[in-house]
């Protein structure tokens, strides 16, 4: 039961991928990540605002500080298409995950 | 804009409604003294602003995970204090002193995590000087379907209240508080402290969570498209507990009926 619910694996072994907030824009918009693998996003807010990065279909919600870095963990994720957008300005901040099942990046 | 801005007060700030409206079955509005009324205001308003103020910060601590961690936490203290506070209507009997504070606290921590994050956004929106017409118009559409929907959720709670059908209303507490507190599940497999698994089911052919009524029913009972194993493990665990605390004060109540029944008895 324990096992079922504490995450147990080195954190030191996940992969890191970045994304940067510009101009309420996320760069890159498409952002390639191994399938079955917990991948490390590491977004950088460049902004001078606030932005919440949400995602419907990853299950991630949360607030990207302007000027600073946040972290979020995803994955173990099956190949296919995963939206996110920036909650306080959705028609610029968009962009999608790409769940490949060859390594990516 | 201006549907953001809707959509994003429907999403932060109806649950600090329908929680008000909950409250109000436990809690009679014109039982509440008016110091009291302003020691939940004035808190409210303090821990608003400040949680806005230290969020950042906040965000910063335990290696970044900090406000996932400080979030479950008071989630979980939320949890514990309206279930005390809930649980006085399985006795029927007025709501003692303790439960009641424990359930004004609970209120305050709820609205101040709400809130604080519809005022992060608000900031954002009008550091940007972007235009306040909309904002404005955004907050008065919002405010106003928050409130329809309060009317008549309170208006349905007061109902079964007057039948005498607590039951009904111990289990929409159930729901919102389940609901409630399944949240944290995302929050720590967010930040990598709960394992995440794949979804369980996938319901966004019937309701989509960036719905509406996608967002109504998350509000009312932490409704998700996709749920994972974990999250339906909290909910279900949740859903026991009140389901125990039920059989526990009905047999108590049971037991205070027989007595006193006998005592009634041995007088005549």
């Amino acid at each position: 039961m324990f096992w079922l619910f504490v995450s147990h694996s080195s954190k030191a072994q996940t992969k890191e991928f970045y994304l940067t907030l510009e101009n309420h824009v996320f760069t890159p918009s498409e952002l390639k990540v191994p399938a079955d693998k917990k991948v490390k996003l590491i977004i950088f807010n460049k902004d001078m605002v606030a932005e919440e990065f949400d995602s419907f279909d990853l299950n991630r919600e949360k607030v990207l500080f302007p000027k600073r870095k946040s972290t979020i963990f995803i994955g173990p994720l099956k190949p296919g298409n995963y939206e996110y957008f920036g909650e306080y300005h959705p028609n610029s901040a968009r962009g999608v995950i790409v769940v490949e099942v060859k390594d990516a990046n | 804009m201006l549907i953001n801005t809707v959509i994003l007060f429907i999403k932060d700030l109806l649950p600090i409604f329908v929680l008000l409206c909950l409250i109000s079955t436990c809690i009679a509005p014109n039982r509440v003294t008016n110091k009291k009324r302003l020691y939940v205001c004035l808190s409210s308003v303090v821990g608003i602003f400040a949680t806005f103020y230290y969020l950042p910060m906040m965000g910063e601590l335990f290696d970044g995970m900090g406000i996932e961690i400080i979030k479950t936490l008071e989630l979980g203290v939320v949890y514990f204090f309206l279930l005390i506070g809930c649980s006085s209507l399985l006795s029927q009997n007025t709501i003692a002193a303790h439960q009641s504070n424990l359930t004004i606290v609970g209120l305050i921590i709820f609205t101040v995590i709400n809130a604080s994050e519809f005022i992060t956004f608000l900031d954002s929106y009008l550091t940007s000087r972007q235009s306040i017409k909309d904002v404005v118009a955004g907050l008065s559409i919002g405010l106003g379907i928050c409130l329809s929907f309060s009317a008549l959720l309170y208006l349905s709670l007061h109902w079964f209240i007057k039948k005498e059908f607590f039951i009904f209303v111990y289990i929409a507490w159930a729901l919102f508080l389940s609901g409630q507190i399944s949240q944290v599940v995302n929050l720590l497999q967010q930040v990598d402290i709960l394992k995440s698994s794949g979804a369980l089911w996938d319901s966004t052919k019937f309701v989509k969570d960036s719905s509406e009524y996608g967002h109504l029913l998350k509000t009312l009972f932490g409704y998700e498209a996709s749920p994972s194993l974990q999250f339906i493990l909290l909910y279900t665990a949740s859903l026991l507990l009140f389901i125990v605390i039920f059989f526990i004060k009905s047999s108590k109540k049971h037991h205070c009926d027989n007595d006193s029944f006998l005592e009634n008895q041995n007088v005549v």
